[in-house]
């Protein structure tokens, strides 16, 4: 595990110029103690977001041949 | 709904066997008899199993039992014109359902004197009669290829709708039909063009030939009834039934080395990895493809009565379609 000296703080401004206003309310809201791992955690899950990629999503299963099965009810021959 | 009434029914009249299938509330119920047509009334008393279709007044008796012995293709009355038999066969389907009317009909007939075209199907089924002399009232007609007919049972379900799990979604697949008359194939690409091969091979009743000569080299006894002996894999003759699955599993490994390889190799033909195979004869084809490992080969459940099934099927799907 990495130990808490070894990594560096930074310093986050939290205005309403910066961050945007709703932003800025919502970690103005938080307990001093909670605001700097909510930012940091807000961050990581847009970088998550950013790099979701398609394939990792699960896609909707396709319906087998669908044109086949159209294909074949065309060839049915009707007689009214 | 009347009684007697249905949705949907489904008639496939095979060189061998006639299967017919129906659905009005709830279950579907299914037939299946011996192509097999004899002039007349049957004198026996309680013949309730006897069903009577009526051509121009005369009695005919549909898939009663075999008259004559040995291996026979079809026993159809000479007096009975092409046209006549094949309408007798579908109202004695009808008869067998216990019904006289339906909205959807969707047939196929793979003899080749029973040729249905969109032009004529109405004339031929009014060429019989139901026993009572009533003709069986019937709204839409459909006609479907076999393979088409199997396609549909593999790609759509019981109640209309595509099937998501049963069929893979890409690739290849080779639908074959292993008849008694004919193996049939066609070969559908599932994902994009859809494109389309199909082919046959004439197998004129070789499987049945072979199986019922060797049932009676070794029993010594004619056989009665082919259909029957094919379908129940037990031989008949007076009141001694013996048991010959084992003999019809042998002719149909011979069949696979006759002629079977080298129709799996046309219905394949490196592209298609999946088979669905139907018909009466299915078995034939699927023992052979058993060394064929990097093929993923489907014998259709109950797959004599797959193509009746294919054909429901589609009646549920696209028979209402115009209605």
């Amino acid at each position: 595990m990495v130990k808490a000296a070894a990594s560096e703080p930074i310093t986050v401004t939290v205005s309403p110029t910066y961050v945007g206003v709703e932003l800025a309310e919502y970690i103005g809201s938080l307990p001093p103690a909670l605001r700097g791992t909510e930012v940091a955690r807000l961050a990581y899950a847009g970088y998550r977001a950013e790099r979701a990629s398609s394939r990792r999503r699960k896609s909707a299963v396709p319906v087998a041949g669908p044109v086949v099965v159209e294909r074949i009810g065309r060839k049915i021959a009707w007689v009214e | 709904m009347t009684a007697g009434h249905a949705a949907v029914v489904a008639v496939d009249v095979g060189s061998l066997s006639v299967k017919g299938m129906a659905a009005s509330k709830g279950a579907a119920q299914r037939c299946i008899f011996p192509t097999r047509l004899a002039m007349g009334r049957r004198s026996v008393i309680g013949e309730s199993d006897v069903h009577y279709a009526s051509v121009n007044g005369d009695a005919v008796r549909v898939g009663d039992r075999p008259a004559m012995d040995g291996f026979v293709a079809a026993e159809i009355a000479r007096a009975l014109s092409e046209k006549e038999a094949l309408a007798a066969l579908i109202v004695g389907a009808f008869s067998r359902l216990g019904l006289s009317a339906c909205d959807v009909l969707v047939l196929h007939a793979s003899a080749p004197s029973m040729v249905l075209s969109p032009s004529t199907v109405r004339e031929v089924l009014s060429s019989a009669t139901r026993a009572d002399n009533r003709s069986v009232e019937v709204g839409r007609i459909g006609i479907m290829a076999s393979t088409d007919a199997l396609a549909a049972d593999l790609l759509v379900d019981m109640r209309g709708e595509p099937a998501v799990k049963a069929a893979p979604p890409d690739g290849t697949i080779s639908i074959v039909d292993a008849g008694a008359r004919q193996w049939r194939y066609s070969r559908f690409e599932l994902s994009g063009s859809g494109e389309e091969t199909n082919g046959a091979v004439e197998t004129e009743f070789w499987v049945e030939r072979r199986a019922i000569e060797m049932i009676e080299q070794s029993f010594t006894t004619p056989v009665q009834g082919v259909a029957e002996t094919m379908a129940s894999g037990i031989s008949t003759s007076g009141s001694v039934e013996r048991d010959a699955a084992h003999i019809i599993d042998a002719a149909r490994l011979a069949a696979w080395s006759e002629f079977g390889a080298g129709f799996a190799a046309q219905a394949l033909s490196d592209k298609a990895r999946r088979v669905y195979v139907g018909g009466g004869n299915a078995r034939a084809f699927s023992a052979g493809m058993a060394s064929y490992k990097h093929i993923d080969c489907r014998v259709a459940k109950q797959c004599e009565t797959s193509i009746v099934r294919g054909l429901f099927k589609s009646g549920k799907r696209w028979g209402r379609a115009g209605l």
